[in-house]
């Protein structure tokens, strides 16, 4: 055995057991792995991982650190998207010792468009609502209508926000909305409004006349600023937003704007399905007008 | 000083060590995917970068060289690289859960990049001094980060774009990356 | 189980490590400015990956799990230091060619993955099948990538010495950006699409 041969056989070895020993003493002289980071993996398990934020917390995972920590959290900002699942919540309950109760009122998602503007153009560009809106001002006649490549469906944690093919306009289901929010920072627009579960009613219409853009006019059913709904209002359940120049129905008291609904020339106040029974009213959930699209 | 900035750009963007030295390719495609992504590889590489330079060059020429053993180098350096990768996982799983979240889980990815390996050697083969090793790592590191962060910003885009279908996924990434060496091979002449 | 000329045959085509999964591109590219040089890299990573892959599959009974890819990487760091060591003596030129990414071989993603995936859990005379096969699919495709890049960016084809061919027109002025790194990305984006094309399975 040469002295080359043991040489390298020794350094080999050296280094080996010094970096053995440094593992060894750093694992050591470390604080011991958060305990809490065991816990919220498993909680973690349970809950949908969307990372939607709607429970406010940055995302599931910190969610899960937090009830790993305190486990009144799933009660006090519960997880809203684990509402929805009946057997989850179940199953998280069982997880924590505890039944969670998740019923409650919360926010739900209005997308302030009807489709019913037309289609000016082909557009053959990258298809989402993003890329659409900087082409021109958009490929539908009025400057503020809904394009409906469903940039906010695709970001829905829930799959609530459907796409109405023909009139090319995303429409959000209630029954599966969360009121998480996400689609109200997507939508390039800001087309969508995230009002409480309570509200009777909505605009069907987001065209800002403060704003106007010279040759885009409204669709046939896009409000006109009368403010006929303002004067039909007994007991003031509709003001008027000067800035916007469009109704506006205040969330803290969401008063039943039942006249306003029916004078409203252009049926565009919608009724939300927190609307009570057995109101007669004109307007209809969302209005049927057939539009001819124009294809360029 | 001057010196030591030369180095440091030098090895940031005229000797890319993507796109002139072809090391780190393996994570240039793979984790370039999305932007947020690719800064917490980019960082988690510079922080590898800069350890294991630090603890291989005074191993090299400490232990090494005066035993004339310095073909033992492959074998050393790569023992070293894991274990230190080893410890610096532990270490931010242990103290900081955030950064953990960030950037712990490419770390046992770094284990076996080139580009790790391939700074410790480079300071051996130029014969660096302990200072201007340190200023290589550090900008090897730092280029590393941009050019990723940029890829993945390039990449993110040509998602959206009409890949001819033969061509989507790696080999437009590939034909990118060729447009991107291009660009830096304006920084040529930078220094000196 | 797959039969031995199945372990064999899987690395030339269908598995095909620098084509189809995309591993140890670093070296690929790097090196294959030149015929000589791809003819190098391949001879050492053949020496590399046969042998490792030998003794893995031989001791895969005795190496504990937990320590299984320290073991696999020192086994073949090895290696890799016996085929430098052997380069620099026998062929200078070559080993001065080829620089540091034959130590460099170490940490290229094809062996320590053969390593892990095929020859831990194989027995020998498979796992010596799937080395020649997964070796002569890298050789096959550095020595593509090498005879486009030579031919486009020198002009002219030369073979440890031997002058095999000139480009007429392209000797005076040759696409020199071919024996550039970027040329190197070109090639393998061209040709990566090319097989797509021509419709081999991918595992991307």
């Amino acid at each position: 055995m040469s002295v080359q041969t043991i040489l390298a056989v020794a350094l080999l070895t050296l280094v080996g057991l010094i970096a053995g020993i440094a593992i060894f003493v750093v694992n050591r002289l470390l604080p011991k792995e958060d305990e809490s980071l065991q816990k919220a993996s498993e909680i973690k398990e349970y809950l949908p991982g969307a990372d939607c934020g709607a429970c406010g917390h940055p995302g599931c995972f910190a969610y899960a650190q937090a009830a790993a920590k305190d486990s009144e959290v799933v009660v006090k900002t519960p997880c809203r998207l684990l509402a929805k699942d009946k057997e989850g919540t179940k199953r998280l309950g069982e997880y924590l010792g505890f039944d969670i109760d998740t019923t409650q009122i919360g926010q739900k998602a209005v997308v302030h468009c009807t489709g019913d503007s037309p289609v000016i153009g082909a557009y053959s560009g990258i298809t989402t609502c993003g890329a659409a809106v900087q082409v021109g001002g958009g490929f539908k006649e009025c400057p503020y209508a809904c394009l409906g490549f469903g940039d906010c469906a695709a970001v829905c944690p829930a799959d609530a926000i459907t796409i109405d093919a023909v009139r090319q306009v995303a429409v959000v289901d209630w029954e599966k909305c969360i009121g998480c929010g996400m689609c109200v920072k997507t939508c390039p627009r800001s087309l969508i409004e995230l009002i409480p579960a309570d509200m009777p009613q909505y605009l069907g219409c987001n065209y800002l006349a403060a704003k106007d853009v010279a040759q885009r006019k409204k669709c046939s059913v896009g409000c006109i600023h009368c403010r006929l709904c303002v004067k039909a209002s007994e007991h003031d359940e509709v003001t008027w937003n000067d800035e916007k120049d469009l109704p506006f129905f205040d969330p803290e008291k969401k008063m039943v704007a039942a006249a306003a609904i029916e004078k409203c020339p252009r049926s565009i106040i919608l009724k939300t399905p927190a609307f009570p029974e057995g109101i007669d009213t004109v307007a209809e959930a969302a209005p049927t007008q057939e539009k001819e699209q124009a294809t360029g | 000083m001057s010196e030591l900035a030369a180095i440091f750009f030098g090895m940031a963007l005229v000797n890319n060590m993507v796109l002139s030295k072809f090391l780190g390719l393996c994570p240039f495609f793979g984790v370039s995917k999305n932007l947020k992504s690719a800064f917490s590889m980019g960082v988690a590489v510079l922080l590898v970068m800069f350890v294991a330079s630090a603890v291989t060059w005074p191993l090299f020429h400490v232990l090494l060289v005066p035993y004339g053993a310095g073909y033992m180098r492959t074998v050393i350096f790569i023992l070293v690289i894991a274990s230190l990768v080893q410890i610096i996982e532990m270490t931010i799983k242990r103290t900081n859960l955030t950064l953990y979240n960030a950037l712990g889980i490419y770390l046992p990815l770094i284990t076996t990049n080139c580009a790790v390996l391939g700074i410790t050697f480079i300071n051996i083969d130029s014969a660096y001094t302990f200072p201007q090793s340190i200023a290589a790592a550090l900008g090897a590191g730092l280029g590393f980060t941009l050019v990723l962060v940029i890829m993945s910003g390039i990449r993110e885009r040509l998602d959206l774009a009409d890949t001819p279908k033969a061509f989507r996924g790696a080999p437009i990434a590939f034909i990118t990356a060729m447009f991107l060496g291009l660009a830096f091979l304006a920084f040529g002449g930078m220094v000196g | 189980m797959q039969s031995v000329k199945e372990s064999f045959t899987n690395g030339i085509m269908r598995a095909n490590p620098t084509f189809i999964l995309l591993l140890g591109l670093c070296p690929t590219l790097a090196v294959s400015t030149s015929l000589d040089n791809a003819v190098g890299m391949t001879a050492a990573f053949l020496f590399v990956l046969l042998l490792a892959n030998i003794i893995v599959s031989s001791l895969r009974r005795f190496i504990p799990d937990r320590v299984r890819i320290p073991t696999f990487i020192v086994i073949i760091a090895t290696l890799v230091t016996l085929v430098d060591l052997m380069l620099q003596g026998f062929v200078p030129e070559l080993s001065k060619s080829l620089g540091m990414y034959i130590p460099l071989i170490v940490v290229n993603c094809i062996i320590l993955g053969r390593a892990e995936a095929f020859a831990s859990k194989n027995r020998v005379v498979h796992s010596i099948a799937d080395a020649l096969g997964m070796a002569i699919g890298f050789g096959w495709a550095i020595f593509i990538v090498s005879l486009i890049r030579q031919l486009l960016g020198s002009g002219s084809l030369e073979f440890f010495g031997v002058h095999l061919f000139t480009v007429p027109g392209l000797e005076e002025n040759p696409a020199a950006i071919f024996l550039l790194p970027m040329g190197a990305f070109f090639v393998i984006g061209v040709l990566l699409a090319l097989f797509r094309w021509m419709g081999v399975s991918e595992s991307e």
